[in-house]
C-alpha cells in the first residue's frame, strides 16, 4: 500500500509515527518520505502502482489534501473557499481505492466528492485535527495518543477488516485513550487534562464515508503495532537514534479475521 | 442543558461564534466555569497544540486569547470537548 509521509509545516509528527506504524502493519509498504511525498510522486506512485489502499497526510480544508510543503494533492476547484483549491487535481486516481486522508476538514467536502468520484471509502476528519507538541522534539504518549488511536484505522484495514469494523476500532481506541488520561495510568502524566481533551476533540471529529463493507482485496498486514516511546522526530532515513527509557505501547486490535 | 444541548450542536457543526454567543448570552455562569476549566487545562501542558494550516499556538497565546474572550478553531474544539466530558459525567 502506498503512504504519502511529508514532512513540513509540523506534519513530520504524523509522518514519523506513521512511517513507523506502516513497517510493522503492511508487509510490503511504499513510503513517500519527505521531500519525495510530492504530489506528483504521489499521482506517478498510485498511476504505477495501482495501490487499493493510500493513506496521505497533511494540512487541509474542506476542498484539499495537501502534501509536502502544503502542495494540493487532491483537490476541488473551489477559488473562492482558497488559493489552494484554486484548480481541480487528481480527482480522476481516487477511483477503486480505499482512502486515508489524515487532513484536517477534508470530511466535510473532499471525501463525499471522492466517494462520488468512485473511491470506494475514505476515511477523513471533519474538523482541525489537534495534538500537543513537546519541547524537546520528543514524541512521548501525549503527544503520540491520537495518532495511535487514528491509525488503528490502517492496522485494521490492512490486516483484512472491513471499513465498518476499522471505524469502529478506531472510534473506539479514541475512547480508551481519553479513559486512558482521564482516570488511568495516564492520569498523573503532565499534561494529562489536555491530551485527554485533544484526543476526544479528535475523536469526534472522525468520519468514514463510502462502501462501510469494502474491504482490501488480498489483506495481509498486522492488525498489532508496537511504537518504542519516547521516539524522535524524523524518519529512518534521519539518523536519529530511538533514546530514553521505553514505554512499550501494544495495541491488540481483535478483528476476528484471520489473515489470508 | 438545552442551552448546552444546542450550544454543542453548533459547536460540532464548526458555527462556533454562534456557540459561544448562546452560551455568554443565555448561560453565562455555565460560560466562566467552561472557560476556567480550559485555562486550567492549558496550563497544565507548557508545550504547543498544533491545528490546520500549519498553524501552531502556545497554551500561553490560547489562554490570553480566552481570557479576552476571543475564540479560533482551536479553543472551540476544545469547548466541545469540554461540554462532552459533562455530558459523559452526568451519564448523557
Amino acid at each position: 500500500m502506498l503512504y504519502i509521509l511529508p514532512t513540513t509545516f509540523g506534519v513530520v509528527i504524523p509522518s514519523t509515527i506513521m512511517e513507523k506504524i506502516a513497517v510493522q502493519i503492511d508487509p510490503s509498504p511504499e513510503i513517500l518520505w519527505g521531500n519525495e511525498a510530492t504530489p506528483e510522486a504521489g499521482r506517478t506512485a498510485i498511476l504505477a502502482h495501482n495501490p487499493p489502499y493510500v493513506f496521505t497526510t497533511g494540512h487541509g480544508l474542506p476542498c484539499v489534501t495537501t502534501v509536502q510543503d502544503k502542495e494540493p494533492f487532491i483537490s476541488l476547484k473551489e477559488p473562492q473557499m482558497s488559493s489552494w483549491c484554486k484548480e481541480g487535481r487528481n480527482m480522476d486516481i481516487v477511483k477503486g481505492r480505499i482512502w486515508h486522508v489524515h487532513s484536517c476538514w477534508c470530511g466535510r467536502e473532499l471525501a463525499l466528492v471522492m466517494v462520488n468520484k468512485g473511491a470506494r471509502a475514505v476515511f477523513a476528519e471533519d474538523n482541525e485535527y489537534m495534538f500537543l507538541i513537546p519541547h524537546n522534539n520528543k514524541i512521548d504518549i501525549i503527544t503520540a495518543a491520537p495518532f495511535l488511536a487514528e491509525y488503528t484505522t490502517d492496522a485494521t484495514m490492512l490486516s483484512g477488516g472491513t471499513v465498518r469494523e476499522a471505524q469502529a476500532a478506531r472510534i473506539t481506541e479514541y475512547s480508551k485513550w481519553v479513559k486512558y488520561f482521564q482516570a488511568g495510568e495516564g492520569s498523573k502524566l503532565q499534561g494529562a487534562g489536555l491530551a485527554a481533551r485533544v484526543v476526544l476533540a479528535d475523536k469526534m471529529i472522525a468520519s468514514v464515508h463510502g462502501d462501510t463493507s469494502a474491504t482490501i482485496p488480498g489483506a495481509r498486514g498486522r492488525s498489532t503495532f508496537r511504537l518504542n516511546l519516547p521516539i524522535s522526530v524524523g524518519g529512518s532515513g534521519s539518523g536519529i537514534a530511538l533514546l530514553g527509557l521505553c514505554a512499550v505501547v501494544a495495541l491488540a486490535i481483535k478483528t476476528g479475521r484471520r489473515r489470508a | 442543558m438545552q442551552v448546552i444541548d444546542k450550544v454543542r450542536n453548533l459547536l460540532i457543526h464548526g458555527r462556533y461564534n454562534e456557540a459561544v454567543g448562546l452560551l455568554v448570552t443565555y448561560s453565562p455562569g455555565t460560560y466562566r466555569v467552561l472557560v476556567a476549566r480550559i485555562i486550567n487545562m492549558l496550563r497544565t501542558y507548557p508545550g504547543y497544540l498544533v491545528s490546520s494550516n500549519g498553524r501552531v499556538y502556545t497554551t500561553r497565546d490560547l489562554i490570553q486569547m480566552l481570557q479576552q474572550g476571543r475564540w479560533n478553531r482551536v479553543l472551540a474544539q476544545l469547548l466541545l470537548s469540554e461540554i462532552e466530558l459533562m455530558r459523559m459525567k452526568m451519564g448523557r
